[in-house]
């Protein structure tokens, strides 16, 4: 969707950074001094969603920048840690939970590159490893169109050796980054599915061909890249479409450029089911065989999600088979009936990845 | 309203009776003890009457009306009347007299607000619920009540007579007329709780959704004939199977796992006095296994059964689900 209106917080002193943003976006601010008034303009519209991906608010982040990935209970997560730089997205999936987990949603940025800067120096400076990612509440490079901030990050990131940033997107907004220095610490990635699913569910969002197209230049100019599989959607004849993704992948890139690749079936909270039946009346996204799983989000039923793994995952070990592939949320179970072995001890997921990350970023392997 | 209107003595044969227009409960009932009160004691608290222009049309005390009708002594009754111009007032008179006794049925509270509707809207109805209907009612749920007026004659009569429940009914005026049509007739056939009759509704038509065929044509799936012509005095049975061949259609793969669990624990816990108690939908893998005992002995035989349990192939079959 496009960004029809720039909505700026009144107490922001203009500067270089929003300089960029207005003059990229050839639109004139109109100034506010409380937030409420912009959620108000957005929860009076008839589609707030809607109304939300057209309105641009830029404001400073007033919570912490940098976050632990908030997980979810009973299912193992790998201990990510959230780089919070802006809020919901301007692609509309039919799938994507943000249209349920803010109220209301708002297309934020957040200005001040100081301010991340300064929390990031934080980071840096420690002994431990970091997997650092911007697309936890948002897409990392819908940004980079519009904002330095994603540029910003890449050099930022290139001069340390102990946190990967991770931008994860399913645009093909690269262009800005590709010949920046960015000394193997950042890695690309792209959230996959398969051309059906794509075409039906995830609207405004680029063709597979060419996430991987924009994979290879990125391949190209020494990026390490990762691809995650989520969400994977259940549907007659899913399993050879997601084959094919997996063929098409590697038919892009080698798998020696790829960190790790993710693999997580769509789950939702119950809220979100009548927001897709309202805003998406043609999707059948949410009609497959859902169960209530122990965290209250709705997940396939199990013996249907470790089918679908275990096909996956016999097939990407046979194309990489020493490409790190990996679960989000999912329970011991699905691990071992599906990778052979399950992370069980706390921070275990993390450590493997940790490795993965020091191994294909050259992070200081003495923090392992 | 601030005053009374006056009592007097009207003709019987002036009074309305086929204008229904502000009857609030339609079952009639019995009528024979109002009537022997009425012969006995009198007509202690009049019917109320709208003087239209075609004659007196009840408001209230329809049943008292009919009761004194029946008794065939007098061709006059005292009725409090309303003047002509109070149509209005009439109709919150009516729904008062009615809530103000009783808490008004599904059915009856979806009839006085369609009969309200005529002289105000939901908000205003919302406004004044509290002294109309003798509890507060929100706009929304108002609004929805006026949709299930507006839903076809037979649901209506499903309502009334307790066989669609209010929540399930304003589910269904989300829906097309063909989806409405073959639910109200699953309806009409089985006896189900609101809970399970929304289920019905929900697992219809995400099934139709998903396979992107119509209700009609689920409806005309051999299956599901065959329980609804099934020959059985108990529609509440046959409301459940109506509810799991749906169910079925609708979670294949969970509940055919549902189905070879529950042989598997038949056969498993056959003769025995233990309760396996499994994960929901399968997605925990904590089982438990329960059993009661009185005496030691109770106990150490129990733990035999469980330990002579753990090489049961069924007990395999079920952990590997």
């Amino acid at each position: 969707m496009t960004i029809k209106q720039v909505v700026m917080d009144s107490s922001l002193e203009v500067c270089q950074e929003i300089d960029e943003i207005l003059f990229r976006l050839s639109l004139k601010p109109e100034t506010v001094a409380d937030p409420r008034m912009v959620y108000d303009r957005i929860n009076q519209a008839e589609d707030p969603i809607s109304e939300a991906k057209s309105l641009l608010y830029i404001t400073r982040n007033k919570g912490a920048v940098v976050r632990p990935c908030p997980g979810t209970s009973h299912y193992t997560c790998c201990d990510y840690t959230i780089l919070h730089t802006g809020t919901f997205c301007t692609m509309d999936c039919a799938y994507c939970i943000l249209q349920a987990y803010f109220h209301p949603p708002i297309l934020q940025y957040f200005a001040g590159l100081d301010q991340i800067k300064q929390s990031l120096t934080h980071l840096f400076s420690q002994n431990r490893i970091f997997r650092i990612g911007t697309g936890e509440y948002t897409d990392s490079l819908i940004w980079e169109r519009f904002t330095p901030g994603p540029r910003f990050l890449v050099n930022l990131f290139a001069k340390q050796s102990n946190c990967l940033l991770e931008l994860k997107t399913k645009t093909v907004n690269v262009e800005s980054l590709l010949n920046l220095d960015h000394n193997r610490k950042t890695v690309l990635a792209w959230s996959v599915n398969t051309p059906a699913i794509i075409g039906s569910e995830e609207k405004g969002a680029t063709r597979l061909e060419t996430r991987l197209k924009a994979a290879k230049r990125c391949e190209a100019k020494g990026y390490p890249l990762a691809f995650h599989f989520d969400p994977l959607v259940l549907y007659d004849g899913c399993e050879a479409d997601y084959a094919g993704v997996v063929h098409d992948i590697f038919s892009h890139v080698r798998p020696e450029s790829i960190v790790w690749i993710s693999l997580g079936s769509f789950r939702f909270m119950p809220a979100l089911k009548s927001i897709i039946e309202k805003r998406f009346p043609s999707s059948t996204i949410c009609y497959g065989e859902f169960i209530l799983g122990l965290d209250n989000k709705m997940r396939y039923f199990k013996p249907l999600r470790i089918q679908l793994y275990q096909k996956l995952v016999t097939l990407i070990q046979e194309y990489a088979p020493n490409v790190r592939v990996y679960f989000c949320m999912e329970d011991q179970e699905v691990w071992e009936k599906t990778l052979g072995f399950f992370p069980k001890e706390k921070g275990e997921l993390g450590h493997l990845l940790d490795r993965s990350a020091v191994s294909y970023c050259r992070l200081n392997p003495d923090l392992l | 309203m601030t005053s009374f209107n006056p009592v007097r003595s009207i003709s019987l044969t002036d009074i309305r009776l086929d204008d229904t227009r502000f009857q609030i409960t339609v079952k009639e009932g019995n009528l024979s003890s109002l009537t022997l009160s009425i012969k006995t004691m009198g007509l202690i608290c009049p019917p109320t009457v709208w003087a239209a222009d075609t004659g007196f049309v009840p408001v209230s005390g329809f049943r008292r009306i009919q009761a004194v009708l029946s008794l065939s002594e007098t061709e006059k009754i005292d009725c409090r009347i309303m003047p002509a111009d109070a149509e209005m007032a009439c109709a919150m008179q009516a729904v008062a007299d009615n809530a103000f006794a009783r808490e008004l049925s599904p059915a009856e509270l979806v009839r006085a607000v369609k009969l309200l509707n005529r002289f105000m809207d939901p908000a205003q109805m919302a406004g004044q619920s509290l002294s109309i209907f003798n509890r507060q009612l929100n706009q929304g749920f108002i609004a929805s009540l006026l949709a299930v007026s507006a839903l076809p004659p037979e649901a209506m009569i499903l309502l009334e007579n307790g066989s669609l429940g209010l929540k399930p009914a304003r589910r269904l005026t989300g829906y097309d007329k063909e989806t409405i049509d073959v639910l109200i007739t699953i309806f009409s056939r089985i006896k189900a709780s609101s809970g399970k009759q929304l289920d019905i509704i929900t697992c219809l038509t995400e099934v139709c959704k998903k396979e992107h065929i119509s209700p009609g044509t689920l409806f005309d799936e051999n299956g599901l004939q065959a329980v609804l012509k099934k020959d059985t005095k108990d529609p509440g049975q046959k409301g459940d199977q109506v509810r799991h061949y749906l169910s079925r259609r609708r979670f294949p793969n969970l509940e055919l796992t549902r189905q070879t669990i529950k042989s598997r624990l038949g056969r498993l816990l056959s003769g025995k006095s233990l309760r396996i108690h499994l994960p929901e939908n399968f997605e925990s893998t904590v089982y438990g296994v329960s059993f009661d005992f009185t005496t030691l002995d109770e106990f150490k035989n129990q733990a035999q059964v469980l330990t002579s349990m753990a090489d049961h192939p069924d007990l395999k079959g079920i952990l590997e689900r």
